[in-house]
């Protein structure tokens, strides 16, 4: 009989799986991880059998539960729900309430596995996604160890654990975090999830740069002007500002998101795919940004929160306003930094990276500005410089990305005019892009890290900004502000002007 | 030359769902066959709404040939309750030999919030990739261009032919020197200024404005300035000294004429629209043609040109003392 296997494509997620979701009553679980699952299960990926359990201090029952999924389903799926797909979608779900902190907290959740497990033949596999506030972190891994339902020691039945950012408030209390979690998981069974790894075009940079020849060459000091990141909300704080008050855009965006992208974009060429490979390649590069310390901080970084203002053309009040927000709130909204990362490719060449919400539109880009060409010929008019460049990736929305060159105008008289080269996800492969959440709860069931941040990572992009947060809780001076809608401080825009240049209009 | 416009298709958005809206409206365009979504700059206009049918005319014959995401803001100012309304999603579809089937994307906004508000749209509506040229359809020297729309264009295009004041139309477009501006009227002094340099290889004498003459029909004041303006900027004269200017009567064929000298000896630049010709005594006279081209052709034209014009920027410099001295 292994002949008929011999020669087909390995299935994906082959390995039957118990997948339980702390926090699974919550707002991540509705909008994004069950529409996940679903779209997984859509797509024939889902393993033969599988259980996902949903845990929390809901008193939902079985029959509760799927119909919160479903809401979710019909109200964040990518794709519509399908009566039959959902009729054995939702055989496989089921929930427990349980309360971590209080005593025996995971004994009718252990209880209810074992069942559960048992009449649909499960082995035992499972995945423990922590979809919970980050305070309750350690105590939920401390219970699963106490309630034994982690082996370290053997490999079948597996069991991994995904935490979702953030990992920790500085670097003290991520290294607590992680050694917490280390005390019960061994690293390799540990899936630290940024769902911005997972979107298709984060995917595809490697793809990009390595498997094509027209860009690696040119990814350099040597042809390579700067790099600018820009990640945009165009929301406010909503109903997030209990957390965000107390993290703000440097901790909650720059430290994972904007350094992830930054390690994907600058990385050296990797000698394989492995995952461990790929992420001692990001690696090195976080541990080559030069590091922003005492009064640099004050010329290479700045921070501001937004003021009340218009989005598309309506009031919207600002940060302080915000239900939840102290009104002496110094919390910054946005963040523009420049850094350097000193190695040898990209020696002298600045990274710009800007992020903040209740900027003009959602939009999340990297663009890779090319030196302009010599003055002369087609360049040679001063009062008319071309367009240098640029490979513009596109990460949301619209994901694609865009090639900037410049061309002749038809006619006789001719003239240059930058046009672009642009590629569209949605419109060449047409359908709907997969969701981040999808590919990597897929990866995870696969034991598949590669899109996942590894512990070494998350402690050098804490050690990078805990010189910028510990200036700014010295710091006195006035925080800045913009009004809602533009794309943050007049300061920001100082901060690149003064190298000459000017941040790129998304 | 404008292509032919094979089909039209609008459909009510709403201001959050518009780049949804679009994206299906070209998927559903592609279902019917193979079609290009041509695109190469963003071209916003706003227009007060009591306006909007004048500047309606050309968007789709200027977005033929420069092809865009046209952004319309039809701004109601009137001090009703701030609403951004009746949003539309539009594709304009076009046919030309040689190149198939392509569209352009419309936007079309009726917003009734303040001044101040106008430019989020824009920024959330535009496509950030590409350049922002800001089409100014009214006659700006009686509606001057709001400065928060205007500083997200890289151009700021215009025709100088709708001015009522030519005066206020110059000290309306200064703080706009450092951006491309881009004058239609501009595009037809073209012609016209080859000629007078062709006058002046006849005359190696200097020309000084107290014996020059510039003759226009009424309706082409702000031409006949622009050339004034020009002729002060290239031959350094002092700021309030330009040739006389002389109206001429409407029924006439001359659109304007430059005279230079006196007597036997003048100068004589005179162009009809069609041609300008260029007289003296002592040479056989010179034709130059002028092309013969309509409005959206020459807005297109003036879009793809990106360029800071220093000429004309020297000309309405040249203009801008003039008029602060007088």
């Amino acid at each position: 009989m292994e002949r008929l296997a011999a020669g087909e494509p390995a299935p994906p997620a082959s390995d039957p799986v118990t997948f339980v979701i702390f926090g699974g009553a919550g707002d991540l679980a509705h909008r994004k991880l069950l529409p996940a699952l679903y779209n997984l299960h859509l797509d024939g990926l889902l393993p033969p059998r599988v259980a996902i359990v949903g845990c929390g201090r809901s008193t939902m029952d079985d029959a509760g539960y799927r119909t919160f999924a479903k809401d979710g389903i019909e109200r964040f799926s990518r794709r519509p729900l399908d009566t039959h797909a959902w009729e054995t979608f939702e055989n496989s779900l089921f929930f427990v309430n349980s309360s971590i902190g209080e005593d025996q907290s995971l004994a009718a959740l252990g209880a209810r596995l074992d069942t559960v497990e048992h009449e649909l033949g499960l082995p035992g596999n499972r995945i423990y996604y922590l979809a919970i506030p980050p305070t309750l972190f350690v105590p939920t891994v401390k219970e699963l160890a106490r309630a034994r339902f982690v082996n370290r020691s053997v490999d079948r039945p597996f069991a991994r654990i995904i935490v979702e950012k953030p990992i920790g408030h500085d670097l003290e209390s991520a290294r607590a975090i992680n050694d917490a979690i280390a005390a019960v998981f061994k690293e390799n069974q540990i899936y630290r999830i940024d769902h911005y790894l997972g979107k298709e075009t984060v995917q595809n940079i490697l793809v990009l740069r390595f498997a094509n020849m027209i860009f690696e060459p040119l990814f350099n000091h040597r042809h390579v002007d700067s790099v600018q990141i820009t990640v945009a909300e165009e929301e406010g704080v909503g109903t997030r500002a209990g957390y965000y008050d107390h993290a703000g855009a440097l901790r909650d965006m720059v430290q994972n998101h904007l350094l992830q992208l930054v390690s994907l974009i600058a990385l050296e060429p990797p000698r394989s795919l492995d995952a461990d490979v790929i992420r001692d390649k990001k690696l090195e590069v976080l541990q080559s940004l030069r590091p922003i310390e005492g009064d640099a901080v004050a010329t290479c970084v700045v921070r501001a929160q937004y003021t009340a203002g218009f989005i598309l053309g309506e009031p919207v009040p600002g940060y302080l306003e915000e239900k939840g927000v102290p009104p002496n709130s110094r919390t910054e909204t946005f963040v523009a930094l420049k850094l350097f990362i000193d190695n040898w490719r990209w020696a002298g060449v600045p990274f710009f990276i800007r992020t903040g919400k209740r900027l003009p539109k959602r939009a999340s880009e990297i663009s890779v500005q090319l030196k302009r060409v010599p003055p002369i010929l087609f360049n040679a008019n001063p009062h008319a410089p071309l367009d240098a460049n640029v490979l513009s990736i596109r990460i949301q929305p619209d994901e694609g990305f865009a090639l900037g060159i410049c061309s002749k105008i038809p006619g006789p008289r001719g003239g240059v005019y930058p046009v672009q080269m642009d590629f569209h996800y949605g419109s060449t492969f047409g359908g709907s892009t997969p969701e981040a959440y999808e590919r990597l709860l897929l990866d995870v069931m696969e034991g598949e890290a590669t899109l996942f941040m590894r512990r070494d990572a998350v402690e050098a992009a804490w050690q990078w900004v805990m010189p910028i947060l510990d200036y700014w809780s010295k710091t006195t001076a006035p925080l800045p502000t913009y009004p809602a809608g533009e794309w943050g401080p007049p300061e920001a825009n100082r901060l690149i002007e003064s190298t000459g240049r000017e941040w790129r209009p998304l | 030359m404008a292509a032919a416009v094979i089909e039209r298709v609008w459909r009510a958005s709403s201001p959050a769902t518009i780049e949804r809206d679009l994206s299906d409206l070209w998927r559903d365009l592609a279902a019917k066959g193979p079609i290009a979504r041509a695109i190469m700059a963003n071209l916003v206009i706003v227009r007060a709404a009591r306006l909007e049918r004048r500047a309606g005319v050309a968007i789709d014959a200027v977005a033929s040939q420069h092809p865009s995401r046209v952004i319309i803001i039809d701004h109601d100012s009137s001090g009703g309750p701030c609403e951004v309304r009746n949003a539309r999603v539009g594709v304009v579809t076009f046919a030309a030999a040689g190149t198939g089937r392509y569209g352009i994307e419309q936007i079309a906004v009726r917003s009734a919030c303040a001044d101040e508000s106008i430019p989020s749209l824009i920024r959330r509506l535009a496509r950030g990739a590409l350049p922002i040229s800001v089409w100014w359809a009214e006659d700006l020297s009686q509606v001057p261009p709001r400065a928060s729309i205007v500083e997200m264009g890289r151009q700021l295009v215009y025709d100088s032919r709708q001015w009522s004041d030519v005066r206020k139309g110059v000290i309306a477009l200064e703080p706009w020197s450092h951006l491309d501006l881009a004058d239609v009227n501009w595009r037809r002094l073209a012609a016209i200024r080859r000629a007078v340099i062709l006058a002046a290889a006849v005359d190696n004498g200097e020309w000084h404005p107290a014996g020059m003459r510039i003759a226009h029909r009424p309706a082409d004041r702000a031409l006949a300035w622009l050339l004034a303006g020009w002729l002060a900027s290239r031959l350094n004269w002092s700021a309030g000294a330009l040739p006389a200017m002389e109206e001429l009567p409407p029924e006439g064929d001359t659109v304007v004429e430059l005279s230079v000298g006196r007597g036997a000896d003048t100068i004589s630049v005179r162009s009809d629209g069609r041609h300008v010709v260029v007289e003296h005594y002592s040479r056989p006279r010179s034709v130059i043609g002028i092309p013969q081209e309509g409005e959206a052709d020459a807005i297109a034209a003036e879009l793809h040109s990106l360029s800071h014009d220093a000429r004309l920027h020297d000309a309405l410099s040249a203009l801008h003392r003039h008029f602060s001295a007088a």
